[in-house]
Order: C-alpha cells, then structure tokens, then sequence
C-alpha cells in the first residue's frame, strides 16, 4: 500500500493536462475541489463526476495507476459511509453522495499530482505567490520546500517499503495481535524511516549548498509562459465554477 | 535447500511497462555450502536474495525452501529502531518466541563475536559510528539462527578489518553447517571465502559453479590476483594467469615458478 | 608536467565536533591541474575534511585557503563554493531536478543566470560528461554511475576549478566506478580541473598524481610508487610463507612486479 501513494509520481506523458502551465492546473485545482463541495444534490453531482472523467480523460494517464492512488482511501471512505448510515437520517443515500465526493476530490488531487512535475509545482506556487514577497514572506524558500518534499515522497515510501521487508525477514510480524502490539510493531517502521529521513534530508541541504542556493535572487531555466491551451482551460474553470453556483442556487 | 525451477519476477513498475527483473532462473542450493553472488547493479540481486528469503514471490516457476531463513539487506543498519543496542539485536530473537533471558545470551553472544562488549549494550544504537551500526545491524541478523544466512552487500562501507571478521564468523557458521549466501560486487572476497557462485547478468543466471571456474569463465569477474597474474605474465613471467583465483593461488604459482627456475 | 600554483592549502587545521577532535592538525595542498586521492578507514574524518574543503564546515584551529580566500571570511563562500565542487557519496540524496537538465540547471539558477545562457552551460557539460542522450530523462531512472555522472555534471555547470568527491564511488558497481574514474582523468587530463577523490578503496586511489592517508585524523603524503597496497601486503606474506624473500621495501603494484620480473635477482 505504501508504494500506491501517488505524491511525487509524476506520469510523463505528453497529454494536453501535462502540457497546461501548473498555475493554471493549481487554480482548476482549487475550484474543481470547492465546487465538489458545494454540489450535494444527485444531479450536480452527476455534473461534477462528468467533468472528473473528463479531465481523467485528458491526462491519458492509464486507469490503473489513477486507481492505484485511491486505495490508501478505501479504509478513510468506509469509516466515513459507515457512519454516517448509522448516525445519519437517510444515511444510505447520504453516505453515498459523501463517499463519491471524497473519491472525486481524490482523483483529481491525483491527476495533479500524476500530471505536473514536482519542480513545476513548484514554480507555479512561487509565481502566483509571487505577490507575498513584498510583505518578506519567503515565497522561493516555500516553493523549494514543496517540491523537495513532493520529490521525496516515493524516495520515502520505497525506504518504508525495504524497511518493512527487513523486520519482516527479522520475524516481525505487522498483521497479527492486538492493536496495541500492532502499534508497536510499526515503531519498527517509523523509527528507521524517520531517521532516513533526517539523513537524507542533511544531504540535501549540504548539496544545495554546494550548489549556491541562496547566493542571489535565482531565476528559471524555463520561466513559465501561458499558451492558448491555458486560455482555453481557464475558460473551462470558470463555465465550470458558473454552472455549480447555478445548481446550488437554482438547488438541482 | 534452496531450490528454484524457471523462475522469474516482475516488479509491477509505476511508469510504462512492467520491468523483467529476473528471467527464468532454475538452480539448486545444497544445504551446508558457502555460496556468492555476483552482478552488476541492476542484474537481478536483490530480486534474487528477496525470492530465496521469502519476501516476494515468484510472478512464474516454483521455488522450494527447507529450514529458516534470515536475510540481512543491503545497508542494514537503516533498520535499527530500538532505544538501545541489546534491545535491537533481541528483537529478532524474542519475535522468534525466545525467552528474554534466552533472547538476551543469544544476542550478547553475537554482539560480541563482532567486538561489540558489554560497554555497548545500552548505547542508543543511533548515536554509534557508521561502521559499529552496521556490526549492531548484522548482529541482529545473527541473532536470529537462522539455518540459511543471505547477506545483501554485508561489507560495503565496512573497514577491510571488519570485513575479514565478518567473513571468519560467516565461514564458523558454514562449518557449524549453516548455509551462507553472500552478494558482493567484490570478487576478491567471493573467491577467497565462497565455494559456489552465482553470476547474474541483465536478469538472467549467467553461469553457477566452483568459484574458480565461474570467475576464469567471464572476463568481467577478473579479481586483483588474476589482474596482478596478468600483469605480471605481461611482464615476461611465465604463468597461467587464469589459475591465478585467490591470493594463495597467486603466491604458490610464483613461488612453483620461482623454484623451477 | 609544468609546476602549477596552488589551489586548496590546509594550514594545521584542526576540527572538534561535540568535544571530540574529528581532525587534528591536518596538512594538506593540491595544486591545480592535479589528481589527489584521499584514504582512510571509517570514522577517519574524511567526510568532515571535504566539508572543510568549500566552507560548509570552518576548522576550529588553523586554516583553509582556497584560491587565495580563507574559508573562514564569509564574504567570499560562494566564490569558494564556485571553486570547489563537491560530490557525495548517496546519488539519490543529491538530486534535485525532475529531469536531468533540471538538475544541471539548479545551481545555475542560483546564480541567476539567463535562460539561453543556461542552456548553453548545460549542453556543453552534458556533452562532456556523456549524459546528452539522457537530457530530458528522469534522474531517478538513470542507474547509480549515471546519477553520479549527473552530479558531477551538475557541479561542472558552476565552473568549478576543483572537484572533491566524497566516497562518490562506493555505492557504485564496478562498471559505474570505471565510468566515472575514467570521466574524472579525462576532465582532469583535458580541462586540467583538479580532483580530490575521497576513498577507502585503495584500487581506485592508485591512478592519482599524489594520495593522502587519513589515520586516526593525521595525514601522511604518498606517491602512487611508494603507497602500500594491501593487495600486496597480502601477497608478499603468502610468498614469504613459501620461503621467498622480498625486501621490505617492496610495497607497491609496481615494485613487486618489476622485483619479481627479474627472477628475484636484481633490486627493487
């Protein structure tokens, strides 16, 4: 399970999701998610799921791999719908609606992730957060630090991997037991990637040194241009965004 | 034994298609041998040492194990966890179902065949050097008294010290009748300690036999005595440089030279 | 070989992290256009010395000068890190770009550098370093000897007069390492850019123009004539099992070849 986080995993293909300038990727982001919230009703629903398998459809990422990212959700999704059948009035219906909100929200948090390179996430947060620098917030250090951690996230999900894989072979056994000796016996995992961690990231920090982070105000090897495929996605954001203020006031 | 029948494994890859990481490998390992395993990166290795131990299972073929298996991964010393060095090293005893007193003679015993004494034991393993977290890492291997012993790389990083220690007590436990399968890019010790060698090559088992022979067989395994024979029979001294496998067989075919002369 | 200026000069520098004395009154020079290798044991203090080598460490007691600069006057680290590259052991923890060009580029962008400047820079050390096929690649699929390949260019970008590898090799196999040895002499032998190759490995110390020992946070200086190989440590005392002599002062590749080519006959 560890290895299915989709985090840092970019899927290079040359699909017109790939190609989109990450700012724009980064507000469709944003407003895809805040319209999925706002949708609770079967047809604006419906609305909201057609466009995720649209944009599922524009990435060419194969299905599999999409779906491969969801799993680690599987369990958050069932103890959520079990709830709320239980507690909920109309929990059935509810609980359904919910589960497919926060699949969709998933599956396009997903697409971003599988569609834009870490370093390219990152020069979209530093540009659009371009503005912050008057006001001395360090917007180049919070872009660095963003793509450093998306970038490391598979390194770090392989090292828990072999970890457990060590323990395993040293007759731990991570399946079996009570909670508590369930708890414990992950101590066997969490200590030693923490620690790796803490190595790897002193490493970083010595080789960006080396390599003059911080001498001056750095620029791009590719600055970031907008092309009429981004005026016609932003287009897309916002006849999107229309559309589901309507439904919630006109309460399809 | 260890035995495999037209194995192979594929790792289900994230990107394009699945990557081949070992192809249709058949072999047998006796009980009771020394064995090394040599490639380049990339060749199969650790797919090969995570099928022997059990950790992945074969994606075609059969594989057939006797006994109990420990394996040590490369860089061990990743693996320590523990608040403090005895601790660590019983982890593996006491999931084993040993007694902590049991667990606790097990451990000392291997902590110090790798010159770790007591003033150790309650030492947070983290804070130690590079080098004495590798001997507590490996320690914790030892200590599980496993009968087939598979060590990825044990002695990569380690002083050359270290190293022909480590290889004594493995060469003490093949003569207790432990079976030892060590991977090393390091063919001088591969020669020196191992009677078998595996020889892997982009995936596939490339050759298995005596050591010597498998190393005179491949250009690319040539080891520094074979280099050093080379040299030297290019030099104008008369020698087979192809016999040349360790150092003891380099010294005696000078030493039969020397005298003939 | 002309008699070239000094580089990089260690000054009876001493370092003590956490009340233990890492390194003690080390002396060292490397000229520029030359090889030096650096050996020692584990805990020796080598990675502690490359670190004092570009200011990201400033010894306790002593001094570093490099091109002129002491590291200790913060005005000039940059420049000295421009200087003296520096290469570490685990390719995985120092790539930073998700494409091969991308991490070239990181310390460019640093720099400030113009984008068709940088463009230029990193089609020049790729090329050189053999890795312009791999330009828009993922760094993490390359193999280990082509990470460090990529590290090392990535460092060249900045134009470095001096490149110090940090036990660079040792997660290589023996493949990756002839690559990336035989990369470094050619740098060395074309562009006369010094390399310091920090190692435990004595083999692939024995090609450079002048080998350092680290023991016990001491140094001494050898020639790769005079270096005592442990190979041949070995060997002589098998031969002196089997009642040959061999003078004391043998103690090379070199020399115990040439003794033993001459039937045991003539000196060393």
């Amino acid at each position: 399970m560890l290895r299915d986080v989709t985090l840092g995993r970019f899927y290079d293909n040359d699909s017109f999701l790939c190609r989109l300038d990450p700012r724009t990727k980064l507000l469709g982001l944003i407003i895809a998610i805040i319209g999925i919230f706002l949708c609770s009703s079967i047809v604006s629903c419906s609305f909201t799921l057609a466009c995720v398998i649209a944009l599922m459809y524009l990435s060419e990422v194969p299905l599999r791999h999409i779906f491969r990212g969801m799993r680690p959700f599987f369990i958050l999704l069932a103890v959520v719908a079990a709830m709320n059948i239980f507690l909920v009035p109309d929990g059935v219906f509810r609980s359904v609606l919910i589960c497919l909100r926060v699949i969709e929200v998933v599956l396009v948090s997903n697409l971003l992730c599988l569609s834009t390179r870490p370093r390219s996430v990152a020069s979209g947060v530093q540009t659009s957060l371009g503005w912050m620098k008057r006001f001395k917030v360090p917007v180049n250090d919070i872009a660095t630090i963003v793509s450093v951690a998306l970038t490391f996230v598979p390194l770090l999900a392989d090292e828990a991997k072999r970890i457990r894989d060590a323990q395993i072979s040293r007759g731990a056994d991570f399946s079996k037991g009570s909670l508590f000796r369930r708890a414990k016996a992950s101590l066997a995992i969490i200590v030693p990637v923490f620690v790796s961690a803490i190595q790897r990231s002193e490493d970083l920090a010595v080789a960006m040194d080396c390599r003059l982070y911080g001498c001056t105000e750095p620029t791009k090897l590719h600055p970031l241009s907008y092309s009429y495929e981004d005026a016609a996605a932003y287009i897309c954001i916002f006849t999107y965004l229309c559309i589901v203020i309507l439904m919630k006031v006109g309460r399809l | 034994m260890i035995s495999f029948k037209n194995v192979s494994f594929c790792y289900p890859s994230y990107g394009q298609e699945p990557k081949k990481a070992l192809a249709d490998v058949s072999f047998t390992i006796p009980d009771g041998t020394f064995v090394g395993i040599a490639g380049n990166m990339g060749s199969g290795k650790t797919t090969l040492c995570s099928l022997m131990s059990g950790l992945l299972k074969p994606t075609s073929g059969q594989i057939e194990r006797t006994g109990s298996v420990s394996f040590a991964m490369q860089f061990p010393e990743n693996q320590l966890f523990e608040g403090t060095v005895i601790k660590d090293v019983m982890f593996g005893p006491l999931n084993r179902g040993l007694s902590e007193k049991e667990a606790r003679m097990i451990s000392e015993k291997c902590l110090a065949s790798l010159g770790l004494g007591e003033s150790f034991f309650d030492r947070n393993p983290l804070r130690l050097s590079g080098g004495e977290k590798r001997r507590v890492a490996l320690a914790g291997i030892l200590s599980m008294d496993a009968d087939t012993i598979i060590l990825d790389e044990p002695c990569a990083g380690l002083d050359p010290k270290w190293r022909d220690r480590l290889y004594g007590i493995l060469q003490d436990l093949n003569r207790k009748g432990k079976t030892v399968i060590i991977v090393s890019h390091n063919t001088d010790d591969i020669a020196r300690y191992c009677r078998t060698m595996l020889y892997l090559k982009s995936s596939e088992l490339a050759d298995i036999g005596n050591v010597g022979d498998v190393i005179c067989r491949h250009e690319e395994l040539e080891n520094s005595s074979m280099a050093f024979a080379r040299r030297l029979s290019e030099a104008g001294m008369e020698i087979d440089y192809k016999k040349a496998v360790t150092t003891e067989d380099l010294a005696s075919l000078i030493a039969d030279r020397q005298s003939s002369l | 070989m002309t008699r070239s200026r000094t580089l990089i000069e260690v000054k009876a520098a001493s370092y003590s992290y956490k009340n233990t004395k890492v390194l003690s009154d080390v002396n060292l020079t490397v000229n520029e256009g030359q090889f030096a290798a650096v050996i020692g044991p584990n805990g020796s203090g080598k990675s502690t010395l490359s670190k004092l080598l570009n200011a990201l460490l400033i010894p306790s007691e002593g001094s570093v000068i490099v091109d002129g600069h002491s590291t200790a006057d913060s005005s000039f680290v940059y420049e000295i890190r421009k200087t003296v590259g520096l290469v570490l052991q685990n390719p995985d923890n120092q790539i930073i770009g998700d494409t091969v060009e991308d991490d070239v580029a990181f310390s460019l962008e640093n720099m400030g550098l113009l984008p068709s400047w940088m463009d230029q820079i990193i089609t020049d050390v790729l090329s050189r370093t053999g890795l312009s096929d791999l330009r828009f690649r993922n760094p993490r699929e390359l193999s280990g000897g082509q990470k460090q390949l990529l590290a090392i260019a990535s460092v060249l970008a900045m134009k470095p007069k001096c490149i110090v590898l940090d036990e660079a090799l040792s997660m290589l196999d023996k493949d990756g390492r002839c690559t990336v040895l035989s990369l470094l002499h050619r740098l060395n032998k074309t562009s006369g850019l010094s390399v310091i190759l920090i190692t435990q490995d004595v083999q692939d110390a024995l090609e450079a123009d002048v080998i350092f020992s680290l023991e016990g946070g001491k140094v001494t200086q050898f020639s790769a004539l005079d270096f005592p190989s442990p190979f041949v440590a070995d060997l002589v005392s098998e031969l002196r099992k089997r009642n040959l002599s061999i003078p004391s002062e043998v103690v090379s590749d070199d020399s115990l070849i040439r003794y033993l080519t001459c039937g045991g006959k003539c000196g060393a």
